[in-house]
């Protein structure tokens, strides 16, 4: 069969069972049949030769041992060979070497156009056909002779006698004697002009299905074409993979992902060596479980590599089904994957932007939020959350203002909600709810319409600033100016406020006259003015110029002076008094206080209150009236109150000299002369002694009283716990006298006159040991707190520490009727003979006390002891006051 | 034999002060004075005690602080201001217990501050013990 020069290979095979033209395919099956039968056929030919042959070398009767056999039952070999030769339809021959015919068959004698074939015996074919064709046969006998090599089925082409085109399959065979010398042919023809036919019905019959199948190729091969140009060209990538999957089909999208620049690098792979091994583990598992669960991938969103087949950066999309033949085996995997990568960016670029503006959005400090046209929260960023008391966003999505205000707030907000969606912005909206302590927060909104890709609103976004401070701020100052406006109102002052202006090189000017400055200065409040200052202001007048004009002229100069420095100084202030008649001609002095805000070098702000100081004027003259009294009486008080301190001292100390003498000299008196006096002048002689030694106690008891004033030194800090035990060993034979006791709790220290507070402990644990009762040992108890007490300044503004100092003893105490007079100047309660004294001690103690701004009391009840109350500031702020002179 | 200036405006004291010496047998020549000023020209030989000049400076000087004209602070403050006059041991006899004045006396530089005993016993005590102390026990300078 002749091959199709356009459909070589196997594919072309491949088209045929494809296409299965069933009459050619019958037409070659025959040709083959009739082939093989030809083959067999030969095969019996050469069968029969070889018997011929051993005919032929049997001919001399030279039987075989076993012929002897045959000869009895078969008949004579020659008529055996006749009867084939007359009967067979093949034409056989023999010839001698010079191609005569010595034997041939009946049917060839037909075909030589000869009756009998007796009458061919020798001649040649020269005498029957044309020489043309009788030649060749000769040279091919001649050939076959002379090499002994036969000549086997060759095609032969005659012209028939009736004209026709036969053909004959030849053979021709030498014929060899039995020295094996060639002595002529045998051969064989066939007609094979009807197989010749056949085949040439056959082979037109085929030339047309080869047309009709290039045709059919050639239409598929564009059809495949077009697909695979179609697939090639695919931006999505398409493939086809084995069930073992290898790729059996890859487009070039595949294969350019790959870095390939040919698909053909790509069939026969897996795809382990083309990915990443996680990757190509990760499509095996796909595909692994898509043949477990019988379903195919669609839509998967996956990772995958780049050509540099490094990243997995990319994303594709994969739809993949299970390829399965009509058995229902898993022949493949037919996949469609789409690169993503793009939309995957955009998706990112779109999630970070969503990120951003909620970053954006929950960090703002304005309250943001969005709503849908129902009113339902879509979103509300934290500082929203904190206004609708909410944890979480998810606790607020949903829910409407009703859900979350009380009612009539949510109702104010839904109406700006209504009109926001039907398209009306509501901008910077001041409104308020109400926190979790009921207070009115504040705040400054603007909602938008929310609107859809179609323009269509779906809902509304609000933007609220909160302003609370500022409204409280605003608030206050409303409050403060309403409160200024009553103050101003209701002042009774007179208040200007204005500018003052003045020229350039005002300040050389001004020290002639004042009237270059130009005052716009007018009353703020008139009313409260004419209540202060009654005047007639006539229309087209200002209070302000009336006033000017009331003033009295003799204040002029002094104003003028005053107000001139106060600028020429840059003063932050000044004020003037001046005198007005009212529209009665009722004088009054009036003060201006003037209060200056410099703006330039020649403008100024300035600020007046003026008050009418006609009361004060008199009480001031009346008060410098009465200073100067007090002044003279004061200064003779200090005098006095100088020279009386003087005289107790001066007297005091002078008076003891008299004394001592009379002491002394009554004392030598009765020493000397004691023997000569009777025993009544003795006795007058000790009273005398005794009294006179009284009256030293006394004076040394009022020196000393007078001396807590005038001879006291600095304050220091002073240990009463060490001055206590310096009084008690200095008291310690009397105490020991009495077997008494004294016990010292914790005493402080205090700011003091050291020796002043050894005097007060001293006469009060004396006093204590004095006034004991008869028969009782005395104990004698010192203890002292630290209390908080009022200012010294009075009040209680400022506290101050004191020490509250107390000694209490077990006497016979007193009766509290006599607290005021146990503390006075020589005031007893008890007579000379009972208890020895002055009386001095206790008034000593308060001196002192008084002296150290103290306070000094006593509890007692007759016969159950006495606690004297000592109460003693712990610092003193400043110096005492000035202790006094020295007079001496 | 070491004489003894006693300064006194007060006459009996003075003449206690006598007794109290010729109790105490005390053979010193005591001499007396009425006031600072007195007693500055007795020191210095001065005034009506020129005569005295050249002859030894008392011993002792037993100064009151109250006195008329110069006192006896000032009449201290004088002599212990004085090169030579400031080695003479003073004695303050005085009615005066302020605190004060015994401060103030010391400071100026008096060797010892004694109250004027209330009796005459203890006066003569006093007396006694001051010359003990100053002409038995002691060392004084020499002229």
């Amino acid at each position: 069969m002749p091959a199709s020069p356009a459909n070589p290979g196997p594919k072309n095979g491949c088209a045929m069972e494809v296409l299965n033209g069933q009459p050619v395919i019958g037409a070659a099956r025959r040709l083959e049949r009739e082939n093989a039968r030809l083959v067999e056929e030969n095969a019996q030919l050469i069968r029969e030769r070889d018997s011929l042959k051993a005919l032929l070398a049997n001919l001399p009767g030279q039987a075989a041992t076993g012929g002897k056999g045959l000869e009895g039952t078969m008949p004579d070999t020659h008529r055996l060979l006749e009867a084939i030769l007359d009967n067979i339809p093949d034409r056989i021959y023999f010839k001698d070497t010079q191609s005569r015919f010595i034997k041939l068959s009946k049917s060839l004698a037909h075909r030589l156009g000869v009756q009998n074939p007796a009458s061919a015996l020798g001649k040649t074919d020269f005498d029957f056909i044309p020489s043309e064709s009788a030649t060749e046969y000769h040279q091919d006998e001649q050939r076959v002779m002379q090499t002994g090599e036969p000549l086997i089925n060759k095609m032969e082409r005659q012209i028939l006698p009736n004209g026709e085109i036969g053909w004959t399959s030849t053979t021709k065979m030498p014929l060899c004697d039995q020295a094996g010398k060639v002595v002529g042919l045998v051969g064989i023809n066939r007609d094979i002009t009807e197989q010749k036919r056949a085949e040439e019905a056959l082979r037109q019959a085929n030339g047309e299905l080869e047309k009709r199948v290039a045709e059919r190729t050639a239409e598929i091969s564009r059809e495949r074409l077009l697909l695979r140009t179609l697939i090639d060209n695919l931006p999505d990538y398409v493939y086809i993979k084995g069930p073992q999957g290898r790729f059996v089909l890859a487009n070039l999208a595949v294969a350019r992902q790959m870095g390939f620049s040919s698909t053909d690098e790509i069939i026969g792979k897996t795809d382990f060596d083309l990915f990443p091994p996680e990757l190509a583990a990760r499509y095996r598992a796909e595909e692994a479980e898509m043949v477990r669960s019988g379903k195919g991938l669609f839509d998967h969103e996956g990772p995958t590599v780049d050509a540099s087949k490094r990243r997995k950066n990319r994303w594709v999309s994969t739809t993949k089904v299970i390829l399965r033949d009509s058995r229902g085996q898993v022949t493949g995997f037919i996949g469609v994957g789409r690169d993503i990568t793009e939309r995957k960016r955009m998706e990112e670029v779109l999630a970070q932007e969503r990120s951003l503006m909620r970053t954006l959005i929950n960090n703002l400090p304005d309250s943001i939020y969005a709503k849908d046209s129902a009113g339902r929260k879509i979103l509300a960023n934290p500082a929203d959350l904190k206004n609708l008391r909410c944890q979480t966003e998810a606790e607020a999505i949903g829910k409407t203002d009703f859900d979350l205000f009380p009612k009539e707030i949510a109702q104010k907000f839904h109406a700006d909600d209504l009109k926001v969606i039907q398209g009306q912005p509501v901008i910077n909206r001041e409104e308020y709810f109400l926190d979790a302590e009921g207070k009115k927060q504040w705040l400054l909104t603007s909602k938008l319409p929310l609107r859809d890709q179609n323009e269509r609103i779906i809902g509304l976004v609000g933007i609220g600033r909160d302003i609370t401070k500022q409204k409280q701020a605003t608030e206050a100052l409303k409050q403060s100016e309403e409160r200024l406006r009553q103050v101003i109102r209701s002042t009774r002052c007179i208040l200007n406020y204005g500018e003052v202006e003045a020229p350039e090189g005002w300040r050389e000017r001004v020290r002639n006259e004042l009237t270059i400055f130009r005052w716009d200065f007018p009353v703020l409040n008139e009313e409260a003015a004419q209540e202060v200052l009654p005047l007639d202001v006539p229309p087209g007048r200002t209070y302000q110029q009336v006033w000017s004009e009331s003033r009295n002229p003799d204040d002029f100069n002094e104003m003028h002076r005053v107000t001139r420095d106060a600028f020429l100084q840059d003063k932050p202030f000044y004020r003037n008094e001046f005198r007005c008649a009212d529209k009665h001609g009722v004088e009054h002095w009036m003060q201006e206080f003037i209060t200056i805000h410099k703006l330039t070098e020649n403008r100024w702000q300035i600020f007046g209150i003026n008050t009418d100081i006609t009361d004060l004027k008199k009480s001031e003259n009346a008060l410098r009236v009465s200073e100067g009294k007090l002044r003279r009486f004061t200064t003779q008080l200090e005098r006095s109150n100088r020279e009386l301190q003087d005289f107790a001292y001066v007297a005091s100390h002078d008076l003891q000299e008299p004394l001592r003498k009379i002491a002394v000299f009554g004392e030598r008196l009765k020493d000397q002369e004691g023997g000569k006096l009777d025993t009544p002048s003795r006795d007058y002689l000790e009273r005398m002694q005794k009294a006179a030694s009284r009256m030293q106690t006394l004076i040394n008891d009022l020196l000393t009283f007078s001396r807590v004033t005038t001879k006291a030194r600095p304050f220091t800090q002073v240990d009463l716990a060490q001055v206590a035990r310096e009084v008690i060993n200095d008291l310690e034979g009397r105490i020991e006298l009495v077997e008494g006791r004294v016990e010292v709790g914790t005493l402080p220290l205090i700011d003091a006159e050291a020796l002043q507070m050894r005097q007060l402990i001293q006469n009060l644990i004396g006093n204590a040991l004095k006034f004991r009762r008869p028969d009782v040992p005395p104990v004698v108890k010192v203890g002292a707190q630290i209390i908080t007490g009022p200012s010294p300044e009075g009040g209680t503004t400022l506290a101050r520490r004191l020490c509250r100092l107390t000694v209490s003893d077990n006497g016979i105490g007193f009766d509290e009727k006599y607290l005021d007079r146990i503390f006075n100047v020589f005031q007893r309660l008890h007579s000379r003979n009972e208890y020895e004294g002055t009386g001095m001690g206790l008034a000593i103690a308060r001196k002192i006390v008084l002296f150290h701004h103290g306070e000094i009391t006593a509890q007692s009840k007759p016969g159950e002891g006495a606690a004297f109350i000592v109460t003693l500031p712990v610092t003193h702020p400043q110096e005492p006051p000035n202790p006094g002179e020295n007079h001496e | 034999m070491i004489t003894i200036l006693l300064a006194d405006d007060d006459p009996d004291d003075r003449q206690l002060t006598r007794d109290a010496f010729a109790q105490n047998r005390l053979a010193n020549e005591l001499h007396c004075v009425e006031d600072g000023e007195e007693l500055l020209d007795y020191l210095h030989r001065r005034g009506r005690y020129e005569n005295l000049d050249g002859k030894p400076l008392p011993g002792l000087i037993l100064l009151d602080l109250n006195m008329p004209r110069k006192d006896g602070r000032e009449a201290l403050k004088e002599m212990k201001a004085d090169p030579v006059l400031r080695r003479i041991p003073i004695v303050v006899l005085t009615t005066s217990k302020a605190e004060e004045d015994i401060l103030r006396s010391y400071d100026l530089g008096v060797n010892s501050y004694v109250t004027k005993p209330v009796t005459f016993k203890s006066l003569v005590e006093l007396i006694k013990v001051l010359g003990q102390y100053w002409f038995e026990v002691v060392e004084l300078p020499h002229d």
